[in-house]
């Protein structure tokens, strides 16, 4: 209650703090960062939050935004377009909270250059920066595949507020709009389109929707749903151009097999690419994205990069999960961060400090954020045939209410899950192959879901055998060690 | 139509208290209490006024139409009486009779559950024809022999409804054209001890009266015929010495052959306090098998089955050694020299030798009976179901005349019976060598006396006729063109199963008259009539100790069902017999009586008949006090008491009857008064026989010689008439001696296989086996083993194992047939026209049970199991017809089988509402014959060395293996499967979602009222399914039935679940069915969104706890209640466990079971 009085009461004056602050901060140097998306600002707050136990020892962090809405949650976006959520929900932080942990907000400020050799940065509105450390977040735009006319107007990417409020002017309207790409954000922006009351096609390369992250029973399931919605979808469908009227607006998309399909607007949904250019300009090392080691450094000393513009050991990183590790793990690097400088590098791990928790890329789950149609995976689901014939599957369906869970197993670890309707045990099942512990002894519960699963059991049941649970934390290299030793600890 | 007449006669009075005086003690005593009786729907009854000792005795004034009706248990020969409280149309509950002198108001686990066995679940309710081959084809889980095949079938109807009407004048038309072509003595009855006894005295009247032959058995003959042949051998009569009071009242009780812990439950809980209140008595147990009985014995002498006459010659000579002989006894009784020096090459290291146990046991035993002049030796089965049965009866009442510890308060040999009325059966002569009422049949004079009573057309036939064991030959041989089953199972029950079986289909008229639809025998007829069963119907039983006791009727009878005596008379007078228009069985009842007294000295009213035939059964000696003078108006007098005076003297009219209501207010008693003590009524008697030159002798000890190969397991025998043409015809050896010759030692185990009952099943389930607490204790066909054994077949607990008969030459067993009398190698002369060596024999197939309580070498297995119940679990077929050569018993507990063990692939549970469970058992059927077929498809293309190089069978091992067993509100299907095909089918969940789309389409009218929700999991690699049907209420908008998918279904509270199905490579891996047996009624304590998942993983996600395998029936107590107060409340004792948890409370036969369990964990706890 005291918290937000004090909040209300601090609100008043932010733009002169945060200029007073900003014009400190050039004479001490802190903890800069570059992008207040998803990543930028949760990495801003959860270092403040860690620094703030400690005061005698902060740094101070200052947060960019090229965009004038900071640290709102993009993936929330298509719930934003379908209607279901406003847009201000989609925050994920109050502003309060960046005055009460001390950050600087830079809001609608772009960065022009970066010196890394004396650690200062340079904004669009002539302001230069010093740093102690700096982190870039710089994030991805949608990918525009250049189809013949993709600049014709009407053509479309989702990825920003500006794209939801102009595409759904087009559902009102009651207009007939493609996706391009059924992937997750297409198969969103389609259901969510079809929902405003556009009419919406799909179009999809692959065999089926989703085919990273489905497999075909729960792929099929989807896309019925899909059709009883009025998303038609056109499958093994290859653009071959965007037509265009003389207007220069869209009419509507010719496919490689001769069809045509007329449309009033498209949506491109075919990817990301992440936002490399100020990093490149500015000479660290970058190839589809930033590289970055383990502990998210770059090439250059002193400078970080996290979220969706890194690339790491060849990995770009595209969901929430891994980003909001890239930023614990960098957290760990950066809590202690004291004037001392930085010395390790990319190639010069030698000195890692125990304290450093390094980032390791684990299987990825997706959620599909579309209301009253769930779908979900997780791990590994896409097998060549040798390795089809060594994995065993768990299938639960009810066919009536489209339920479907499909658990992978390899060698008694769970390495992938796809469930379909009832997803709620979905971050379940995640952690499980996220921590690849063996489930020998729940394996016959666990298509049943984390209820029926008591996780001490998997110690427990094996108390006989003990030995065994230790061995195979010790011999599995993608273990994680902390997860296990607190099993251990859970069970003794 | 018969019935409502003899209704509307029955009256509402009162009996007045003054006409108990001058009854016999045991029926004066019974009558101090206000009877009344009521009319209740078709039926009459007793209620009884006063409160009963207990005071828990339901309050008729709080509900006006509730009515406690006084009866009499239907299962063991105990015969119980039970207070049953009723409504207009069913039985509430039951509890015992507090005033019935056989249980004073305790009831065992199968009698408390009497309430749940009624109702129309699993009945006959109307007579029908049935294709029997087409039928019989579709049941028999293996292919049936080729002759079999070869009868087309397939465009008959299975099953043809008729009427009563219609089908009476048929059996009529069709046993009198039998008759004439083939005949009087072409039609056989086969009866049954569940028959009370007016049907028993109406079917033997019929058949040797007026049919003309006496081939009527009953199914007696597998139960107590030893012990009637060992009777009249040492009594002259098949006369009953003892009664329950002598156990009681004994210092020393030996029981041989008998579990009577688990059969005689009641009974033996008598001893038990007795024993309590004085621990000085003993109690000895002889019995291969260390059973529960054991658990309360002072010794236990685990001989060698079949050894009893070993054990019992070496008794007599042990006690004429100690001069234990009664002088008084021994110089009244015949034999005594002759039985004596026969036992005296019997020492006791001769005998230990022989039954195979310590000689120090032995003596223990031998000085504790010289010892104890108070002693009862209570026999069983295990005595009587043996090819020296009678020998064993006499090796023991032997051992009783030499110490003249006969019919003496608490010293005397007794006969157990095994069924509720075995007793009446002998007292009307329903066998197929008794004629009626105790008199002889080989006797002529007592023939025509009977003939004469009846007024029978024809004399009455002096050969013996057709005997329950000789059934099957005399039908293959042609001898036998109609047989009448009535009441019991003989397919299951009968040995050499597979025979009878066989018979049945080749016989032309076989008629079964049951209540219902799983006893096998049904499904081998070409007609069935629905018989009443227990609660419907009302007459008279008796049971061990010779008590008659009223079964009354409770409730309306289920469908058209009816009283077999009125069936049988229906028959009778529509083939044109006269002397069968009973109205009421209260009829049929006083002519019997009148038969007991007709010719009886002991009858007051017959003392100037010329011929005498003085016998203790005279049951209007008994009753004389309820008789009256008076005859009803409607009926003739001739078929009473006073018929057989007119006809034969100047006597006065003046005719003696029990009045209906009478008959309905009968309270039990003991015929020939409470206490046949034989020496002192041997005397009397003794005049008059030398008098009437009648046939009672002096009680005889008989010399027993027993043969040195008593312990020799039976094997069933190749026949050697027919090795001659084997030999000219230059055939290849049979299949089975192919097998068995290549079959190495260590994959094919030999034991011997004893038979016997369990604690919670009666006979072959059609019963018990509908009350779900009564089929937790054994739940599947098991084959007890010991460990020794189960580790040489290298099988652990529960896993399958298959059973096979075990073959020999007949030559090499020719000094059998020097043990043989007449009568058994008639027998056999019989068998081999059977048996050709190619009839199929039936697989069957059991889980093992280790347990130390049985003989390295022995093999338990129930003899419950029916294919009404399980797949390949009747244990007849294994058994080779070998009988006792004066009673002709079977000898059931002492076959030679084989063992072999069955590599499962997967296991599998289904549960199932009721309604389902046919259509579930057809679907399992249909995979049977599929994967049979293939696999014999298959066997033909492989080489035979392959097969007997892996040691398997392949041509008898079924694809798939089941049992069932009645749960609260489902059916349990266990299943296993030793074929990976099959496994794979089973845990296809499309084969099963065909299942339910035919189910459905079958239930079409009822499609739109209930909507059928299926939901899976499924294992790809380990076979593994769990699928679920449940079922909703109807959808009160159709249309948007499916098109909402996520709501619909997860929103309707009302689901049902309809069947779980759970299929996985071990039996682990399956669910326990106590918790998804319970939401068969309700799922409503399942949150919605969780139902399928609750239901798939079979229990609720958390905060279950799993009563465990039920321990105590009556009072419904899991093993983990148990275990749960012995380790977290410390009860060291089965007291102390009662207390807790109530188990072991009520019939305290499962006392021993927890006793164990305190054994097993009492230390624990403590420690």
């Amino acid at each position: 209650m005291s918290l937000s009085m004090s909040q209300a009461a601090t609100r008043v004056d932010t733009h002169t703090n945060t200029h007073a602050l900003a014009s400190d901060h050039q004479k001490n140097a802190g903890i800069v960062i570059i992008g207040a998306g998803m990543a930028g600002s949760r990495f801003a707050i959860e270092l403040a939050r860690t620094q703030s136990n400690d005061d005698t020892a902060r740094l101070p962090i200052t947060l960019i935004s090229k965009e004038p809405q900071v640290g709102y949650n993009r993936i929330m976006l298509s719930p934003v377009l379908a209607g279901d959520t406003a847009f201000e929900d989609t925050y994920l932080y109050d502003n309060s909270e960046y005055e009460q942990l001390g950050i600087t907000v830079l809001a609608g400020v772009a960065v022009e250059t970066i010196d890394t050799k004396c650690q200062c940065i340079e904004l669009d509105d002539g302001q230069t920066l010093n740093y102690a450390k700096l982190i870039m977040a710089t994030g991805s735009t949608a990918r525009v595949i250049p189809f013949p006319n993709h600049t014709a107007k009407g053509v479309h990417v989702f990825r920003d507020l500006a794209d939801v409020t102009a595409l759904m002017d087009y559902a009102r309207q009651g207009k007939t709009g493609l996706v391009i790409g059924g992937g997750v954000l297409g198969l969103e922006a389609a259901c969510a389109l079809a929902a405003q009351g556009a009419s919406m096609t799909v179009i999809h390369m692959d065999g089926y929707v989703l085919n990273r992250q489905l497999d075909l029973p729960a792929a099929e399931l989807l896309q019925a749903e899909l059709r009883r919605r009025g998303v038609c979808l056109a499958v093994s469908a290859h653009t071959e151009a965007i037509e265009m009227n003389d207007a220069g607006e869209v009419c509507g998309l010719s496919l490689k097999d001769g069809r045509m399909l007329a449309a009033d607007f498209i949506v491109m949904a075919v990817g990301v690419i992440p936002n490399t250019a100020l990093a490149k300009q500015s000479g660290l090392e970058v190839n589809r994205g930033i590289v970055v080691d383990d502990f998210m450094h770059t090439s250059c000393p002193n400078v970080y990069a996290i979220g969706e513009c890194i690339e790491r050991e060849g990995e770009l990183f595209g969901m929430v999960a891994p980003v909001n590790q890239q930023v614990d793990t960098l957290v760990t690097v950066l809590k202690d961060a004291l004037i001392k400088n930085d010395t390790n590098v990319i190639d010069n791990k030698t000195a890692v400090p125990d304290h450093w928790v390094s980032f390791v890329s684990k299987p990825l789950s997706l959620k599909l954020k579309v209301s009253g149609m769930s779908a979900f995976s997780a791990g590994q689901i896409a097998f060549d045939d040798e390795a089809a014939d060594t994995v065993e599957t768990l299938v639960y369906r009810q066919p009536e209410l489209n339920h479907y869970h499909c658990l992978y197993l390899k060698e008694n670890k769970l390495i992938g899950a796809v469930l379909y309707g009832d997803t709620s045990d979905g971050s379940f099942y995640s952690q499980l192959i996220i921590d690849n512990v063996d489930i020998t002894s729940i394996k016959d519960t666990l298509i049943f879901g984390e209820a029926y699963c008591h996780l001490d059991e998997i110690t427990l049941n094996n108390l006989p055998t003990t030995e065994v649970d230790i061995e195979f934390n010790e011999t599995d290299k993608n273990v994680d060690h902390h997860k296990a030793a607190e099993l251990l600890e859970d069970a003794l | 139509m018969n019935d409502a007449i003899a209704n509307e006669s029955a009256a509402s009075k009162v009996v007045s208290a003054n006409k108990s005086n001058g009854l016999p003690n045991s029926v004066q005593k019974a009558t101090d209490c206000v009877i009344e009786t009521h009319d209740i729907s078709a039926a009459k009854n007793i209620k009884k006024a006063l409160t009963s000792s207990d005071g828990d005795l339901i309050d008729s004034s709080i509900d006006s139409s509730i009515t406690t009706i006084r009866t009499t248990c239907p299962y063991c020969g105990v015969g119980c009486g039970v207070l049953a409280s009723v409504n207009e149309t069913e039985v509430l509950s039951v509890k015992g009779d507090p005033e019935h002198p056989a249980n004073f108001g305790k009831l065992c686990s199968k009698g408390s559950a009497l309430a749940q066995t009624l109702g129309t679940a699993r009945r006959l309710t109307e007579p029908y024809y049935q294709n029997k081959q087409a039928v019989m084809k579709q049941h028999q889980p293996m292919q049936l022999g080729n002759d079999f095949n070869a009868i087309d079938v397939s465009d008959k109807p299975l099953i043809n409804q008729t009427d009563w009407d219609t089908v009476l004048d048929d059996v009529a038309s069709r046993l009198n054209d039998t008759i004439a072509k083939h005949g009087r003595d072409s039609i056989m009855f086969y009866v049954s001890g569940q028959l009370l006894t007016e049907d028993y005295y109406v079917a033997n009247k019929f058949i040797k009266g007026f049919i003309g032959n006496n081939n009527i058995d009953s199914n007696s003959r597998l139960c107590m015929s030893s012990a009637v042949a060992g009777h009249k051998r040492a009594f002259g009569a098949d006369l009953v010495p003892g009664n329950y009071e002598d156990l009681e009242a004994c210092d020393l009780l030996v029981l041989v052959g008998s579990n009577m812990a688990w059969c005689h439950p009641i009974l033996f809980g008598r001893f038990l306090a007795a024993k309590k209140a004085n621990p000085n008595k003993k109690l000895i147990v002889i019995d291969p098998r260390r059973t529960d009985s054991c658990e309360f014995a002072d010794l236990h002498l685990p001989i060698a089955a079949g050894t009893d006459t070993h054990l019992y010659n070496g008794l007599l000579h042990y006690l004429d050694q100690q001069g234990c002989q009664d002088d008084e006894y021994v110089n009244q009784s015949l034999g005594v020299d002759d039985a004596v020096n026969a036992a005296k090459a019997w020492s006791i290291d001769k005998v230990a030798h022989a039954c195979q146990v310590s000689a120090d046991s032995i003596r223990q035993f031998y000085e504790c009976v010289a010892a104890t002049d108070k002693t009862v030796t209570a026999f069983s089965m295990g005595v009587n179901q043996s090819q020296s049965g009678t020998d064993k009866v006499n090796a023991i009442t032997n051992t009783h005349l030499f110490t003249g510890r006969v019919g003496k308060v608490g010293a005397s040999p007794f006969s157990l019976t095994g069924q509720p009325n075995a007793m009446g059966g002998r007292e009307v002569g329903a066998l197929a060598n008794l004629l009626a009422a105790h008199l002889e049949l080989d006797n002529a004079d007592h023939r025509q006396l009977v003939a004469d009573f009846w007024q029978s057309p024809q004399p009455i036939s002096p050969n013996v006729g057709v005997k329950a064991c000789d059934a099957a030959a005399a039908i293959l041989d042609g001898r036998i063109k109609a047989i009448w089953i009535m009441a019991t199972n003989p397919v299951v029950s009968l040995p050499d199963a597979d025979n009878f079986r066989q018979a049945l289909a080749a016989c032309d008229l076989v008629i079964v008259s049951d209540c219902s639809v799983d006893s096998d025998t049904v499904k081998c007829a070409d007609i069935v009539l629905p018989a009443q069963g227990w609660g419907e119907k009302s007459g008279t039983v008796t049971n061990s100790e010779r008590r008659i006791s009223r079964q009354r009727t409770l409730m309306p009878a289920a469908g058209l069902a009816k009283p077999d005596w009125w069936i049988l008379s229906q028959v009778a007078t529509r083939m044109g017999l006269t002397g069968f228009d009973y109205q009421h069985p209260s009829e049929i009842f006083n002519e019997h009586v009148a038969l007991t007294a007709d010719g009886n000295t002991h009858s007051h009213r017959t003392s100037h008949s010329n011929k005498n035939y003085p016998r203790y059964l005279n049951l209007s000696k008994d009753l004389s006090a309820l008789m009256t003078d008076e005859v009803p108006a409607d009926k003739p007098a001739q078929q009473y008491i006073s018929q057989h005076i007119n006809q034969n003297g100047n006597q006065i009219h003046q005719p003696i009857v029990l009045s209906q209501q009478a008959y309905e207010e009968m309270l039990p008693f003991q015929w020939g008064g409470t206490r046949i003590s034989m020496i002192d009524k041997i005397k009397p008697l003794e005049n008059e026989i030398i008098n009437s030159a009648a046939t009672i002798t002096k009680s005889q000890l008989i010399a027993i010689t027993p043969s040195n190969e008593a312990s020799v397991a039976n094997v069933h025998r190749y026949q050697s008439r027919q090795k001659p043409q084997l030999i000219v015809d230059n055939r290849t050896p049979s299949k089975h001696e192919v097998e068995y010759d290549t079959q190495s030692e260590n994959e094919v185990f030999h034991v011997r296989l004893i038979t016997g009952r369990l604690r919670d099943q009666w006979h072959t389930m059609t019963r018990t086996g509908l009350a779900s607490q009564l089929n937790q204790h054994q739940p599947v066909p098991t084959l007890t083993i010991h460990p020794n054994d189960a580790r040489q077949l290298g099988v652990q607990d529960n896993d399958f194992v298959q059973l096979h008969r075990r073959y020999e030459n007949y030559g090499k067993y020719e000094s059998y047939e020097n043990g043989v009398t007449n009568n058994g190698i008639v027998i056999d002369i019989a068998m081999s026209t059977a048996r050709d060596g190619n009839e199929p024999a039936s697989t069957v197939m059991a889980q093992v049970a280790i347990s130390d309580t049985l003989r390295v070498g022995d093999a338990f297995m129930p003899m419950h199991w029916s294919n009404a119940f399980a797949s390949f679990a009747r244990v007849g077929p294994l058994i080779p017809t070998v009988v006792d050569p004066h009673s002709g018993q079977p000898e059931l507990k002492n076959s030679a089988i084989s063992v072999t063990s069955v590599p499962m692939q997967s296991f599998g549970k289904i549960l199932v509402h009721p309604e389902w469970q046919d259509a579930v058992i057809v679907q399992l059927r249909t995979i049977l014959a599929n994967f049979s077929a293939q696999s014999s498809e298959k066997e033909l293309s492989e080489t035979k060395c392959e097969a007997h190089s892996n040691n398997i069978l392949p041509e008898a091992l079924p694809a798939l293996t089941w049992s069932l067993s009645h749960q609260n509100n489902s059916v349990l299907i266990n299943l296993a499967s030793p074929m990976v095909e099959a496994s794979s089918t089973l845990a296809c969940p499309e084969f099963w979602q065909q299942f339910m789309a035919s189910m459905q389409s079958l239930s079409q009218p009822n499609c739109q009222e209930r909507v059928m929700h299926t939901a899976f999991t499924v294992d790809n690699v380990q076979n593994q399914l769990r699928f679920i049907v449940t079922q909703s209420a109807p959808e009160t908008d159709s249309n948007n039935a499916a098109i909402n998918s996520g709501s619909s279904d997860d929103e309707r509270p009302s689901t049902q679940l309809i069947m779980a199905i759970y299929v996985a490579p071990t039996q682990k891996q399956l669910p326990s069915v106590r918790w998804l047996d319970s939401c068969f009624t309700d799922t409503s304590q399942i949150p919605v969104n969780q139902r399928y998942k609750w239901l798939l993983a079979g229990r609720p996600a958390s905060g279950y706890v799993d009563p465990g395998p039920l321990v105590c029936s009556c009072m419904s107590v899991g093993k983990n209640t148990i275990l749960n107060a012995i380790t977290q409340h410390g009860c060291i004792s089965a007291t102390a466990v009662g207390k807790q948890c109530r188990a072991g409370t009520n019939c305290g036969s499962c006392v021993g079971q927890i006793n164990a369990l305190i054994a097993e964990c009492g230390p624990l706890a403590q420690a």
